[in-house]
């Protein structure tokens, strides 16, 4: 009799772990289905009652997005509209796009994606996994957009949500005041500009160096301004090596000088260096300008271009929808709206995002993104070189460029090492 | 006859639900694992192409810069660098630090807190690790500056040369607790009489730990050890959130290597190789301490 217990707990124990997580609302519609039978002598209709079962889901859509804290509650606007407007409910679920990429691979294998719509700032990943993605060109047709779609084989995978540049050095426009500092125009006055920031009593460094991507961004910013829009294409494409004399000498003749004066801090942890330069260890802090959520008053910060500047490092938070949802048409709707006017619009007068679209005014934008877009209108926008290259790239460039910060003269080694571990074109 | 077969069904009923869930879980990923390792990303036989590209690797050997250079020395030398700083000091401490606190007033409020490093999840190990060796904020420097070694002072964990170390060191100071309380409870079995019968023949306290303490405690030492070197073997989570291996692959180890393979190369192929390599050097010690076990059982 034990014995019978004993298997019987077994089966049981193995069948639940089979049983299916969701479950759906099934609505019994009756439909009526004529059917014509046609005789040689009359023609009769025989009218008969056939029970369809349709399957109508009215659990919430699951959408990943990777904003959290203050950023996710700038996008609920967008979501609470989005279910008043179409009825169908939606779980957020915040995913940093650096844990949703490990994650997605073996949900996508399994055919059970998380969520129906996802959002992910890694075009590249978007790029390897379209196999599991939906085409979602029918809904970007005919728009825009400032931050491009991505498109493999001429179809659209991912969606841009908002676009995010990355302009240069934020400055606090009170502590300028009050030491008298003025933006500089030409390089020499970039340079005085680091001496007299180190004379203001409590700096650490005139600029922060926060670890991880922003160090990256940081290079990128340099290599666009001083080696132009095409060195920054030829690198991402392939065509100019990171060994060549010209890139090389951005490091050596700007950037490598400035580390070595203490121009530059040490690497800093990124979560913490926005507060560090708020507080006034810190003049200068290089980062997107989504760093206006994480401030206290955003109307203070004044944004410092590198002489000369004439481009501006852009990107987007890619939206797409896999394959396997069985919601396709519920995201697909909750996308549609996101890049409407209406959404957008929600989204923008929160602060801190700019428009994925080129026909959105800017009065729709709070005071400072709307000096920022107007300042940007003036640049060309150029597409995040480690995002655009992504992989195992991505990660070694943000730590190579942490080994240059603090060991300059590794240099060569640095550059040797970005070149070898480049994607084959 | 028939008594017999009723046993054996007995025993295959009550061992049935752990042997379909290690197979499932454990056996045949372990075997996919090793299946993948010897295929490409097509999906075409590529024989040991996958292990001699990983393993060739200067990211897994770096033999322009190891032994004499400073790192990175690539995942597999700084996995044994780890292991051989790491696993003595954590026995001898932990083995010092029980034996030191057995008969102290508050001795168990200390172990307790020692014991806290090891309940710590090791992701914010990691952060703490950061912490603990920050130029501005962290103790170790305050320690450096207090002395005087004023030269050493520095974020450790951002700088090549130390950033490996720090790790190490750290990992000692949360991996600690774990051997302090296995040798606690190993010592509370050794029996009174021995120590009293070593004081009547005259033994010093020097002679007891050597010839009774540390010899009475060789089992909880073989635990220990195994443990501790899977434990190295392992090591992500804390190396992850503290340098994510660097700076410039300065302190990476084996099993972040094998994540970036997987999820930043999207190459589970060869991944597989190096998750390979790190379950056959898992089941040698596992092995050995299975051995180790039986023989001193018998």
């Amino acid at each position: 009799m034990k014995k019978k217990m004993l298997l019987l707990v077994v089966i049981i124990a193995l069948l639940s772990a089979c049983a299916p997580q969701s479950v759906k609302t099934v609505e019994v519609i009756k439909t009526q289905e004529v059917v014509k039978t046609v005789e040689v002598v009359t023609t009769q209709e025989v009218i008969k009652t056939v029970e369809v079962e349709k399957e109508v889901d009215k659990s919430p859509i699951n959408v990943t997005i990777p904003w959290t804290g203050d950023a996710m509650e700038l996008f609920m606007p967008v979501v609470d509209a989005f279910e008043a407007k179409t009825g169908i409910k939606v779980r957020v679920l915040p995913y940093k796009t650096e844990n949703l990429g490990p994650l997605l691979p073996a949900q996508f294998m399994a055919k059970e994606p998380m969520a129906d719509v996802m959002i992910m700032s890694w075009p590249w990943w978007i790029e390897q996994n379209s196999e599991h993605l939906l085409d979602l060109s029918d809904l970007t047709e005919g728009i825009d957009f400032l931050g491009n779609p991505v498109v493999v084989d001429g179809a659209v995978y991912g969606v841009p949500s908002y676009l995010w540049v990355k302009p240069g050095f934020w400055y606090r426009k009170s502590v300028f005041q009050a030491n008298g500092l003025e933006e500089p125009q030409t390089w020499d006055e970039f340079l005085a500009l680091m001496d007299k920031i180190k004379e203001i009593p409590g700096i650490e460094n005139p600029m922060t160096s926060p670890a991880g991507y922003p160090l990256g961004d940081i290079v990128e910013n340099f290599i666009a301004t001083f080696g132009g829009p095409e060195m920054i294409k030829g690198i991402i494409n392939g065509d100019v090596k990171w060994t060549d004399p010209d890139v090389r000498a951005i490091f050596e003749e700007k950037i490598i000088p400035l580390i070595e004066s203490g121009d530059f801090s040490v690497p800093i942890d990124r979560h913490g260096a926005a507060d560090l330069w708020w507080e006034g260890d810190y003049a200068l802090h290089f980062y997107g300008n989504w760093v206006a959520e994480d401030v206290d008053d955003p109307s203070d910060m004044g944004i410092l271009t590198l002489p000369g500047a004439s481009t501006v490092v852009g990107g987007s938070d890619w939206m797409f929808i896999p394959k396997y949802t069985d919601r396709t048409d519920d995201a697909k709707k909750f996308i549609a709206f996101v890049i409407s006017d209406e959404g957008m619009k929600l989204r923008l007068q929160e602060g801190g995002r700019l428009s994925s679209r080129a026909d959105i005014p800017l009065d729709v934008y709070p005071p400072a993104e709307k000096t920022l877009a107007e300042a940007i209108s003036q640049f060309e926008v150029l597409p995040d070189l480690d995002d655009t290259i992504g992989g195992e790239w991505q990660s070694t460039f943000w730590d190579q460029i942490a080994l240059l910060w603090v060991k300059p003269g590794s240099l060569d080694e640095v550059l040797t090492t970005l070149q070898e571990k480049m994607p084959a074109k | 006859m028939r008594k017999k077969i009723g046993q054996w069904l007995e025993v295959l009923i009550f061992v049935s639900p752990a042997i379909i869930l290690l197979t499932i879980f454990v056996i045949i990923p372990a075997v996919k694992t090793l299946s993948l390792s010897f295929f490409n990303s097509e999906g075409n036989f590529v024989g040991f192409q996958n292990f001699s590209d990983v393993l060739l690797s200067s990211d897994i050997l770096n033999l322009s810069r190891f032994p004499f250079k400073s790192p990175p020395w690539g995942a597999i030398p700084h996995n044994t660098v780890w292991i051989l700083i790491h696993l003595p000091l954590v026995v001898s401490l932990g083995m010092i630090l029980a034996v030191l606190l057995r008969d102290v007033w508050g001795g168990s409020f200390i172990k307790s807190i020692i014991f806290l490093g090891m309940v710590t999840p090791m992701v914010v190990g990691g952060g703490i690790i950061r912490f603990i060796f920050d130029e501005h904020a962290g103790v170790v420097n305050g320690l450096l500056r207090f002395f005087g070694l004023n030269q050493f002072v520095r974020s450790w964990t951002v700088y090549p040369d130390t950033a490996l170390l720090a790790l190490i060191l750290g990992s000692v100071l949360l991996w600690t607790g774990f051997s302090l309380i296995l040798y606690s409870s190993g010592l509370s079995t050794i029996p009174d009489e021995l120590y009293e019968a070593a004081e009547v023949d005259g033994a010093n306290s020097l002679q007891r730990l050597f010839y009774i303490t540390i010899p009475s405690l060789r089992p909880v030492t073989v635990t220990v050890v195994a443990m501790t070197l899977l434990w190295e073997l392992k090591i992500f989570d804390l190396v992850y959130t503290a340098t994510g291996g660097g700076p410039g692959g300065a302190s990476t180890v084996l099993a972040l290597r094998m994540y970036s393979l997987a999820f930043r190369a999207l190459d589970p192929n060869r991944s597989a190789v190096i998750a390979t390599l790190m379950t056959v050097l898992t089941l040698i010690i596992g092995i050995w301490l299975v051995r180790s076990t039986r023989r001193m059982e018998e």
